[in-house]
């Protein structure tokens, strides 16, 4: 029978592969593991306890593609998510946009609303789906918003407002067309929908 | 004395000696390491030598939380200082810069990018009054003030895209005119984003510094130039091309924004720059290239050569080669890459430094670097989160650095305080801005030096 020594060993190393397998620089094969250098930040249950950060697992995979293309070329300014995007050879967004949006969209954060849309995201659902939860549209993938975080919505709508977030010039506008306390109350009633 | 006691003693310090040595410095693998190593006077030194393999650990992206201050938690710094809160609620503080006078100018950045003044209080401990100089600018980042010497006309601003400037006289609290664009050649987007402007002790050249426009231009360089001769003698000897045209430089210009060109290369984010005072020599905080593990490559503060070449994004830290960029390998270039003077832990990213010519700290310290560190994301354990004193020996780096306050770390996912830049007063204390909480803090020594 083996000794603690042993088994503690053995537990180590294990443990020691499996970090392995989930931190290492993006390889040919085997995207998913690769996409593991994601959840560190982005959550490992799809949620991270950073509230700044977005959801994307479950996230539309053409919206997924669009950003990390952006990310890439300059878009959309992140100095993290341009340096992570550049590391996925190009021919790979595809594939690994794709894996990202069949992943599980994870429980609400927050206590959930489910019926009826409040006023101000009712606006929202033209390009962003009847119940929010993405779209296709004529400007482009709309992503999901119900029951994305909170700071995350708020932060990305005021920097739409304010240019730092330039690569979508329809929600430029239409975030230029609410004050701040709008912007943080849409976001709000945004974060609380359960689809 | 007793033998048994001496040799008791004797045995005890042979046993101690080298662990508190390695406590004053850390060398070679010892040197490397995370925020829990930390703590106000250990000094590291890492060599080029010293450079872990890549991969040697795997990448891990690992972005810390800011938080508020926890309950109980504190700055630490060197016995013999202090330090506390000069002014708070400043969001997306980034540069600080000292006016003539004694004002206090701080660029913050994002979300609403503009530029105050902070006015100290008579004892210098806090802003006793802070103004909003000019407001409504998109990521305002370098502050310079021209001509050098007591009586500057105005105040320039770097940010993506170019350079401004106010006019300025001692005093000014706003801006008493619009902005003049000096220069609007600056490469926008993509990746770093921060542009610094600095002025040459005679006044007559202006430094911009401007990263480069990738990790580690993967794709952004496209075809070489057909004729690399004809490309570098119009640029310079380790210039990039493509996307990346212009940027992992510093540049020069006259102060009207005329006769660009690139006076180094390679250099893929020099966020901060200082001249050193007495010599003039130009002096970079650079952020090294991301994704080959956690001790791989150091960032780095160096004095900057005209000319010089600094590897981005062929080479690290010397003749290390990285295999990435889509230009292929640049053999040609190996021998040309100059090695920094003072390499720090790989992802700590030093953003920001200034020298210390006041009487307020130690003689010891008179001509020291003091740099702000933000700290890391592609690290496993997080490092940086401080501010660190480069040593100097007859105006040159010794490629020491001292941990100088250290605390902003709490545990390992969250961090309250991100440190950015460093500029000292006119009572010789040290400010340093954080743009996680928006925080201005100074650093002040308890007695006067002798």
């Amino acid at each position: 029978m083996r000794d603690w020594r042993t088994k503690a060993v053995i537990r180590t190393f294990c443990l020691a592969m499996l970090a392995m397998t989930f931190t290492h620089a993006w390889a040919d094969s085997a995207l998913e593991s690769d996409l593991a250098q994601c959840w560190s930040c982005h959550g490992k249950e799809g949620r991270s306890s950073d509230r700044t950060m977005p959801v994307i697992w479950g996230q539309g995979a053409d919206y997924i593609m669009k950003q990390l293309t952006d990310y890439r070329d300059g878009g959309r300014e992140n100095q993290i998510m341009s340096s992570m995007a550049e590391s996925i050879p190009r021919a790979k967004l595809g594939e690994a946009s794709k894996i990202i949006s069949l992943k599980p969209w994870p429980a609400s954060a927050v206590p959930t609303i489910k019926e009826g849309l409040p006023d101000l995201a009712q606006a929202c659902a033209a390009c962003h789906g009847a119940d929010l939860t993405g779209a296709q549209t004529d400007a482009g993938p709309a992503p999901r918003l119900a029951g994305q975080n909170e700071l995350y919505l708020a932060e990305q709508m005021h920097a739409f407002a304010t240019g730092l977030r330039a690569n979508h010039a329809v929600m430029t506008s239409i975030m230029r067309n609410l004050d701040g306390a709008q912007r943080e109350d849409l976001a709000r009633q945004l974060a609380h929908l359960e689809p | 004395m007793d033998k048994k006691i001496f040799f008791m003693s004797v045995a005890a310090a042979a046993f101690y000696a080298p662990s508190l040595m390695a406590a004053e410095m850390l060398t070679g693998s010892t040197a490397f390491g995370d925020w829990r190593t930390d703590a106000p006077g250990v000094t590291r030194k890492i060599t080029a030598t010293d450079v872990a393999a890549p991969l040697a650990t795997p990448s891990t992206a690992n972005r810390s939380k800011v938080v508020p201050q926890p309950e109980g938690a504190k700055l630490l710094t060197m016995e013999g200082f202090s330090v506390a809160p000069f002014a708070t609620d400043l969001p997306g503080a980034r540069v600080l810069r000292l006016a003539p006078n004694g004002d206090i100018f701080l660029s913050q950045s994002r979300p609403d990018g503009k530029l105050s003044v902070l006015r100290p209080s008579k004892d210098g401990s806090k802003a006793e009054q802070t103004s909003v100089f000019a407001d409504g600018l998109k990521d305002p980042y370098g502050i310079a003030f021209y001509p050098p010497g007591p009586n500057p006309t105005w105040v320039y601003v770097a940010m993506q895209g170019k350079v401004v400037r106010y006019p300025y006289k001692a005093g000014d609290l706003k801006a008493t005119g619009p902005a003049q664009t000096i220069v609007d050649d600056l490469i926008v987007g993509p990746s770093h984003w921060t542009r610094d402007v600095v002025f040459s002790e005679d006044g007559k050249t202006m430094y911009v510094a401007v990263g480069s426009g990738s990790n580690v231009a993967t794709e952004t360089l496209g075809p070489r130039p057909a004729d690399m001769a004809a490309f570098e003698a119009s640029h310079a000897v380790g210039a990039t091309w493509g996307k990346e045209e212009w940027r992992a430089n510093v540049l020069t210009y006259t102060p009207e924004g005329k006769e660009k060109k690139i006076f180094a290369t390679g250099i893929r984010n020099c966020s901060g720059m200082a001249v050193q005072p007495g010599t003039g020599t130009l002096f970079c905080a650079t952020n090294e290239r991301d994704l080959l593990g956690d001790n791989t490559p150091p960032d780095y503060v160096t004095s900057v050569k005209k000319g010089g070449f600094y590897g981005w994004p062929w080479f690290y830290i010397g003749a290390h080669q990285d295999d990435r960029p889509e230009s292929g390998p640049r053999p040609d270039l190996k021998d040309k890459v100059i090695v920094p003077d003072v390499l720090m832990q790989p992802h700590s990213a030093p953003l920001g430094l200034a020298f210390n010519t006041g009487s307020m700290f130690p003689a010891s310290m008179r001509g020291d670097a003091f740099v702000a560190l933000h700290g890391s994301w592609n690290r496993s354990l997080h490092t940086g989160y401080k501010i660190v004193r480069m040593t100097f020996k007859n105006n040159v780096p010794t490629g020491e650095y001292q941990d100088f306050v250290t605390g902003f770390t709490a545990g390992d996912e969250n961090v309250w305080g991100r440190p950015v830049s460093v500029t000292f007063t006119k009572d010789g204390s040290m400010l340093f801005s954080e743009d996680g909480n928006g925080t201005v803090y100074r650093v002040s020594a308890k007695t006067a030096s002798k």
